[in-house]
């Protein structure tokens, strides 16, 4: 399944990128990141903890970076996710792009667009709930990280789930050759992704 | 009409997992096939009267009305069809009111009064009526349509077209016998309180 | 008409235990007591396509109830390739052996002390994997760059398709061929071609029944008690994956709660039987529903075709590519695509016609037989071309089929001749029934009327073999062995018509034993329409076996020729010489309840169609001819069709029942509702995600027609018993593509994907402005 959206965050992009680089917001920001580990330049860990109804569940996760683009009109990462909750018999896959711009007024754009394949008895749930799930995340996410900007203003409304992402991720060239590691888009594109995983597992039960 | 939900009582329905029938225990299982549960919550006993005859049924705080009726008690017609209260084919009555057992907690039913479709006479004009009008063709789903049609009799004697349908959509009959069935139950009616 | 002949042929006597039936008391395999026994639970695989790299059992083996665990390398161990079973194609193992192929796969199973346990230690059970790329789709298999299977395996059950075995880097597993004339050139030298690319999603049966299967060893034998269509199959293929004679294994059935395809060929039986046997104790297996949606599917098929007149009106070329989608195993999918694609042109007189038919692997549940064995989608492709062709030409969409359906004796464009396949009767009987040619309020507003029809033509499964054996009790009673199995079709009640109707007695103290391999003899499978014809052949000659040898002893008593005995309802007679059965019978063996025993078999022949043309001058036994009328209401606001009218008309030949024959086609219709405007599994990137009931429709009794009409039209076969053939599959062949014809001509609009869905329709409208 595809989902996609954007929100704003009202702080500048430079502030969020250094949040970006600051794993302790972050933690706080993805519901039940316990773990995250970075293996290499291009390979994360991590693990998703979680206590829902009284069930407790762990979900260990990778990610792949597949290719970086840093530039100054905007930055985007593509990253393939792989998690899987054993107790729940659910395996997740999911192709992710996400890309940051600078935006008017001090603040900025996270736009993400991925692929979901859910799979076992997580992905019997269907679209809709994933969907719906995801938007709620969203915002939670959006609130937290405005919160973490010291900025506690309510995010712009996202753009239609399955409407392709902002016109940075579709605008946004190819990596350019040797870039800088991008910490801080690097990490973004994981608490995008992580937030939705965790989404997902949580409405397991 | 959809069947009435499981009563409301201490075990609140997000505890259980519906889709995983969960029996222990019984002493004298007459199917045996899925008892003694190893691993299961407290037990108690309960009182069923089933089609007039009382029984003492042993289960767990988990254990589906169901379940205890097909293995502890031994009423076939009784049938899972899908385990989400969205087929009817385990359709009981209890007191007279629809109830999807494959959802209903057994604990809830003590003291109950049960009525399942071996337990209407062959004179009943409901049993009767769908026999005439050859309202079955594998059988499986029509003891819930049989008891659906029943409850429906007893609350709206003279049912319209329509009121059949309110009150049946609830149930599936994968054999497509509905022309059938919804003949039966206007000859029903018509025995039952001649215009 | 005396009682004891409304029980023969032609009467529509009440269906065999009508009344244990509607209370509940006929006893299906789930309720059959079982004893000590292992239940088993099985855990599935949660990747698409992947490398089984470990299976990790000792937490769930830990728990407390649990007796153990069996992996497919457990059973591989055993078993070797014999664990891979399939009717066409050996490529199926009962447990998942070095790879997955499609979410929800078994990959291990548990066996408890009960169900519950069972289930709850499967969680336990992890698995690691390797990933492979996955093959989502018809457009992902046919693209040739990831593969499901790495060779073909056909099975040894069909030896047509030997050329097959070892062939690699393809997830085409079959492939039919009919080439009629030149197709193309016809096409490209037409006046008008109407072009299409068609769509039916894959369906589920849903029989309210869930599937069990209980398995157990005695004397060393392996017996089980199944939810089967296939008891004959099931048993060749149990001895064959444990290498036992068949004399050492018995399949036994009771009656199913509907089926519709979905308990055939390979479902819970070969796994039962690997565990009950490498365990040596009792297995219980059964499914839930959302397991049960996994077993088997109906194929979604797509289907790129076109159809050409000539300047005249004349049908001059048909061209059909047609591709099956048959999941990670193939079942049946091979026999379905070549079945079905040799009608994709449709029961029409066509001089040219071209059809590639493909059956293609997917990571996806398989997809096997579902009543109509694959023809109802490309009726759907056909049926829509030509009704589109009409409205091109301005014709009649009622008439211009009419002038060129395939009249007896006819040759059907795959070169087999029409018999007993009165498409013209059937396709008159639905138009006069929905008022074709009466004027028709279309509606103003948003409501808008439109009418529409379709014909359809499928062909009996052919070759196949029954056999019968009929036991005469003294007191004039009788048990009728057989092998098919009743599953609501109402078998065990028209079989002891035809039985009876031979011998003169009252059906209804005929028996007819439920299929149990050690007491029944082998019959093909009780599927695809062929039990009326081919078992009802063979019990037909079972039952002039008895008669003639009544009439043996009767003469023999007399002191008369054979010729000048009768057998009547009251005994036989010849002159003033009478006796009764049961005096004849007591007088022969001196002792009462005594049996006298016959046997007979039916086996139907064919002439295997050419490689080349997919022509023959015999494919089938005999053919299916149907037809469906719809008058319906569109919303054009909401999209929502309402049906106001629907009639069904099948050409049974001699109708043994004719009320079994009514519930059969409006029974079809209604199950052909479902596929028309609801019904479809949704899959995404292999996940089925409308696997319960909660989330799959079905046709409830609000989805009924203001008015339905079931038809049966009579045109004797030849052969068939008292020129009888099936009706399970002929009512639902053309539902679909009237439905959406009769939108057609209410709206304006041409849907070519399936189901019919409100938003479908609206969105075709809003396009259409």
């Amino acid at each position: 399944m595809k989902l996609a959206s954007e929100f704003s965050v009202p702080a500048p992009a430079e502030k969020v990128f250094s949040l970006f680089f600051d794993p302790d917001t972050m933690r706080g920001c993805i519901p039940g990141c316990e773990e995250l580990v970075r293996e290499d330049e291009k390979n994360y860990r991590g693990r998703l903890v979680n206590e829902i109804a009284h069930v407790r569940f762990s979900a260990g996760f990778s990610a792949a970076i597949q290719s970086i683009s840093d530039e100054e009109s905007g930055k985007e990462v593509t990253a393939l996710l792989k998690g899987e909750d054993r107790r729940l018999g659910s395996s997740i896959k999911i192709d992710a792009r996400l890309a940051v711009r600078p935006d008017a007024d001090e603040s900025s754009v996270i736009a993400y667009e991925m692929d979901m394949a859910l799979w076992g008895k997580l992905g019997r749930l269907g679209e809709p709930i994933i969907r719906r799930r995801s938007r709620e995340v969203e915002l939670e996410f959006a609130k937290s990280l405005a919160a973490a900007c010291g900025v506690p203003v309510e995010p712009a409304q996202p753009a239609r789930a399955g409407a392709p992402a902002g016109p940075a991720a579709s605008a946004a060239a190819p990596a350019a050759a040797s870039p800088p590691v991008p910490k801080a888009v690097v990490a973004a594109a994981l608490v995008a992704v992580l937030a939705l995983l965790a989404a997902v597992l949580r409405r397991g039960r | 009409m959809r069947r009435h939900p499981p009563t409301s009582g201490t075990v609140t329905s997000g505890e259980r997992d519906a889709t995983q029938p969960q029996v222990r225990d019984q002493a004298e299982p007459s199917l045996s096939n899925a008892t003694n549960r190893v691993d299961s919550g407290e037990a108690g006993q309960i009182t069923l009267t089933v089609n007039g005859v009382t029984h003492h049924v042993d289960v767990a705080d988990d254990t589906l009305l169901l379940d205890a009726l097909r293995e502890a008690v031994g009423v076939t017609s009784v049938r899972e069809g899908c385990g989400v209260g969205a087929c009817g084919a385990c359709t009981v009555l209890t007191g007279g009111t629809s109830v999807s057992s494959c959802l209903a907690l057994a604990l809830r039913y003590d003291g109950a009064e049960i009525t399942t479709a071996e337990g209407l006479d062959e004179n009943d004009d409901v049993v009767s009526s769908f026999v005439e009008c050859g309202a079955a063709q594998c059988g499986y789903c029509i003891p819930g349509f049989v008891l659906m049609s029943a409850e429906l009799l007893a609350e709206n004697p003279r049912p319209s077209e329509q009121d059949i349908t309110d009150h049946l959509e609830g149930n599936i009959c994968r054999c497509g016998t509905y022309p059938e069935i919804r003949r039966a139950v206007a000859v029903a009616a018509e025995r039952r309180s001649p215009k | 008409m005396r009682e004891i002949e409304q029980s023969w042929v032609g009467g529509s006597r009440p269906r065999f235990d009508t009344a244990g039936r509607v209370r509940g008391m006929i006893a299906h395999v789930g309720d059959q007591a079982v004893g000590a026994a292992a239940h088993v639970a099985v855990h599935r695989a949660t990747q698409p396509h992947a490398r089984i790299e470990a299976v990790h059992v000792d937490e769930a083996l830990a728990m407390p109830g649990v007796y153990g665990v069996v992996t497919g390398a457990d059973l591989y161990k055993q078993l070797g390739d014999r664990l891979l079973t399939g009717p066409a194609f050996a490529d199926q193992p009962a447990l998942a052996h070095e790879k997955v192929r499609y979410v929800g796969e078994p990959v291990a199973a548990v066996l408890a002390a009960d169900l519950a346990t069972a289930r709850a230690a499967t969680d336990a059970i992890w698995v690691d994997y390797e990933d492979l790329p996955p093959v989502y789709d018809l457009a992902d298999a046919l693209a040739g760059t990831a593969y499901v299977h790495d060779e073909l395996r056909p099975s040894s059950v069909f030896g047509d398709l030997k050329h097959l075995r070892g062939v690699r880097d393809t997830n085409v597993n079959y492939t039919y061929n009919l080439r009629t004339g030149d197709a193309e050139a016809a096409r490209d030298a037409g006046a008008h071609t109407v072009t299409g690319e068609f769509w039916a999603p894959p369906t589920h049966h849903v029989p309210i029944e869930l599937p069990c299967t209980i398995a157990w060893v005695d004397s060393g034998r392996l017996e089980m008690l199944t939810t089967t269509q296939t008891p004959s199959y099931v048993r060749q293929t149990i001895a064959d994956l444990l290498d036992l004679p068949l004399s050492r294994v018995r399949v036994t059935t009771r009656p199913l709660g509907g089926s519709f395809g979905a308990k055939m060929y390979d479902r819970l039986e070969p796994l039962a039987a690997a565990l009950a046997w490498t365990a040596g104790r009792r297995v219980r297996v059964t499914a839930t529903r959302e397991e049960a949606f996994l077993l088997t599917t109906r194929h979604g098929a797509a289907v790129s075709s076109s159809l050409t007149a000539d300047a005249e009106g004349n049908l001059v070329s048909s061209v059909a590519d047609v591709r099956y989608d048959t999941g990670a195993y193939a079942d049946v999918g091979p026999r379905i695509t070549a079945k079905s694609g040799m009608v994709a042109p449709g029961p029409y007189r066509i001089a040219n016609a071209r059809v590639l038919s493909r059956c293609v692997y997917t990571n996806k549940p398989s997809a096997g037989p579902f009543r109509g064995f694959g023809v109802p989608q490309v009726t759907w492709s056909h049926e829509s071309l030509i009704d589109e062709l009409a409205h091109e030409l301005g014709e009649d969409p009622y008439a211009f089929r009419r002038r060129h359906l395939l009249r007896e004796g006819d040759e059907a464009p795959m070169g087999t001749r029409m018999h007993s396949a009165d498409f013209v009767g059937c396709l008159d009987a639905v138009a006069n029934a929905i008022g074709w040619f009466d004027p028709l309020d279309r509606g103003t507003g948003r409501i808008r009327r439109g009418r529409g029809v379709a014909v359809g033509v499928k062909a009996v499964l052919t070759p196949t073999i029954a056999n019968a054996v009929l036991q005469l009790n003294q007191d004039n009673s009788a048990t009728l062995l057989i092998s098919t199995v009743d599953m609501g079709q109402g078998s065990d009640t028209i079989m002891a018509q035809i039985a009876a109707d031979v011998l003169r007695m009252d059906s209804r103290r005929i028996h007819v034993v439920r299929a149990d391999t050690d007491a029944t003899p082998y019959d093909t499978i009780t599927a695809g329409s062929r039990s009326t014809y081919h078992t009802g052949n063979a019990v037909r000659r079972v039952a002039e076996a008895m008669r003639d040898k009544l009439i043996g002893l009767a003469a023999e008593r007399f002191g008369v020729p054979a010729e000048e005995v009768s057998l009547t309802p009251d005994g036989p007679r010849a002159g003033s010489h009478e006796v009764t059965v049961a005096e004849l019978v007591h007088g022969h063996f001196g002792a009462r309840g005594a049996t006298l025993t016959t046997e007979a078999n039916y086996t139907s022949s064919w002439t295997p169609y050419d490689k080349e043309t997919g022509r023959s001058d015999k494919v089938t036994e005999h053919w299916f001819a149907g037809a469906v009328g719809a008058r319906i209401a569109v919303d054009t606001a909401t999209g929502r069709v309402r049906i106001e009218h629907l009639a069904v008309a099948g050409d049974v030949g001699r109708a043994i029942n004719p009320t079994l024959v009514e519930q059969q086609l409006s029974g079809a219709a209604i199950m052909g509702i479902g596929h028309a405007l609801f019904d479809q599994l949704v899959l995404d990137q292999g996940q089925l995600i409308n696997g319960t009931l909660l989330d799959y429709q079905l046709p409830s009794i609000r989805d009924l027609p203001d008015q339905l009409t079931p038809i049966v039209v009579e045109s004797p076969h030849d052969d068939g018993p008292f020129g009888a053939k099936g009706v399970g599959e002929t009512g639902i062949l053309g539902v679909a593509p009237a439905i959406a014809n009769a939108v057609r001509d209410a709206v304006g609009v041409r849907l070519t994907r399936l189901p019919l869905t409100p938003e479908s329709i609206t969105m075709a409208l809003e396009e259409n402005q």
